[in-house]
C-alpha cells in the first residue's frame, strides 16, 4: 500500500474527527505535501454534511410508523373513491315521487269534485212578500227598470241640447 | 307522454275549480234564494219604494219589467252598461240628463203599448 492509499483510508474518519492525534498529525502532515490527497479531503469534508442530512431523512423514514401511514394512505384513496350506492338509497327519491303523484291525483279529485257553494249567512230579513218572492228580479233591477227608457236611448238623450247650452263656437 | 296527461288534467281541474257557476253571463234571478243578502235587502227596499208609487206609475213599471225580461241578452247588458255610466256621473251632469230625457219623451211619441 502506497503513502497516498494509506492516508486515503484515513481520510473519512479524519473528516469525521475519529482518529487519534498522532494519526491526525500525520494525515495533516501528507496533505500539505500530497495535493491530491488534499483535494480528496477537500471533496470529503464538502460531502459528508450533505451525506449526514441524507441519512438523517433515511432514519426518519426508516423511524416511521408504516401501519399508520397505510391507514392514513388508505382513508384518503377510500374517501377519494365513490362508495358504491346501496339498493335502498333510491327508496326516499321513489317515495317522494310517489307522494307527488299522490297529491296531484288529489288536487285533480277536489278539483273535479269541489263546486263552490255560497257560504250560508243568516239575515233576518223577515218573510218577503209574495210580490218580491215571485218575482225577484224585478225588486233585484227595480232602479234599473225604472229607467228603462232613457238606459235603452242614453247616447241619444245625451245629445239631446238643453235650452241653456251654450253653443262651443259661435262662428 | 305520461307527464303530458297529468299535466293536462291538472290544469283542466284548475280551471273547473276556478270558474264561477255564473261566468256564463248574468242571468235574471229566478229565486228569492238566489239572491245574495245585500241584493234582498236592495230589493225590500225598492219593493217599498214601489208599493208607495201611484197606480199609473206602477203600471208603466210593470210594462218596463216586462220588455227588460223580453229583451236580448246582450240588449241587456248595453242597459246594464248604461246604468253604470249614469250612476258615475256627477249629480250635476245626472240632472242634466234627466233634464234631457224629458225633453227627449215629449219629442218623441210613446212607445205602442
Amino acid at each position: 500500500m502506497t503513502r497516498c492509499a494509506a492516508i486515503q483510508e484515513d481520510l473519512t474518519a479524519w473528516v469525521d474527527g475519529e482518529l487519534s492525534e498522532q494519526q491526525i498529525r500525520v494525515v495533516g502532515d501528507h496533505l500539505g505535501q500530497c495535493g491530491t490527497c488534499a483535494d480528496l479531503a477537500r471533496q470529503l469534508r464538502a460531502a459528508v454534511p450533505a451525506q449526514r442530512q441524507t441519512l438523517t431523512c433515511v432514519v426518519a423514514i426508516a423511524d416511521l410508523d408504516r401501519a399508520e401511514l397505510w391507514r392514513r394512505t388508505r382513508s384518503l384513496l377510500v374517501n377519494d373513491v365513490e362508495a358504491p350506492r346501496p339498493r335502498w338509497a333510491w327508496w326516499p327519491r321513489r317515495f317522494a315521487l310517489a307522494g307527488l303523484a299522490t297529491a296531484a291525483a288529489v288536487g285533480v279529485f277536489v278539483a273535479l269534485n269541489n263546486t263552490p257553494q255560497p257560504a250560508p249567512v243568516m239575515v233576518d230579513l223577515g218573510t218577503p212578500p209574495v210580490e218580491v218572492v215571485e218575482r225577484p228580479d224585478l225588486f233585484k233591477d227595480y232602479p234599473l227598470i225604472e229607467q228603462l227608457d232613457a238606459l235603452e236611448n242614453f247616447d241619444t238623450v245625451e245629445a239631446v241640447p238643453l235650452d241653456d247650452d251654450t253653443p262651443s263656437q259661435n262662428g | 307522454m305520461r307527464a303530458r296527461v297529468t299535466i293536462s288534467m291538472m290544469a283542466l281541474g284548475v280551471v273547473l275549480f276556478a270558474m264561477p257557476a255564473g261566468a256564463t253571463g248574468v242571468l235574471l234571478a229566478q229565486n228569492w234564494r238566489d239572491l245574495t243578502p245585500k241584493e234582498r235587502s236592495d230589493a225590500m227596499q225598492n219593493y217599498k219604494q214601489h208599493q208607495q208609487l201611484p197606480q199609473e206609475r206602477k203600471r208603466d213599471i210593470e210594462q218596463q219589467y216586462e220588455r227588460w225580461r223580453n229583451m236580448p241578452p246582450d240588449q241587456r247588458d248595453r242597459v246594464r252598461q248604461n246604468y253604470q255610466r249614469l250612476q258615475q256621473l256627477p249629480p250635476q251632469e245626472r240632472s242634466r240628463f234627466e233634464q234631457k230625457y224629458e225633453k227627449w219623451k215629449q219629442q218623441t211619441p210613446p212607445p205602442p203599448k
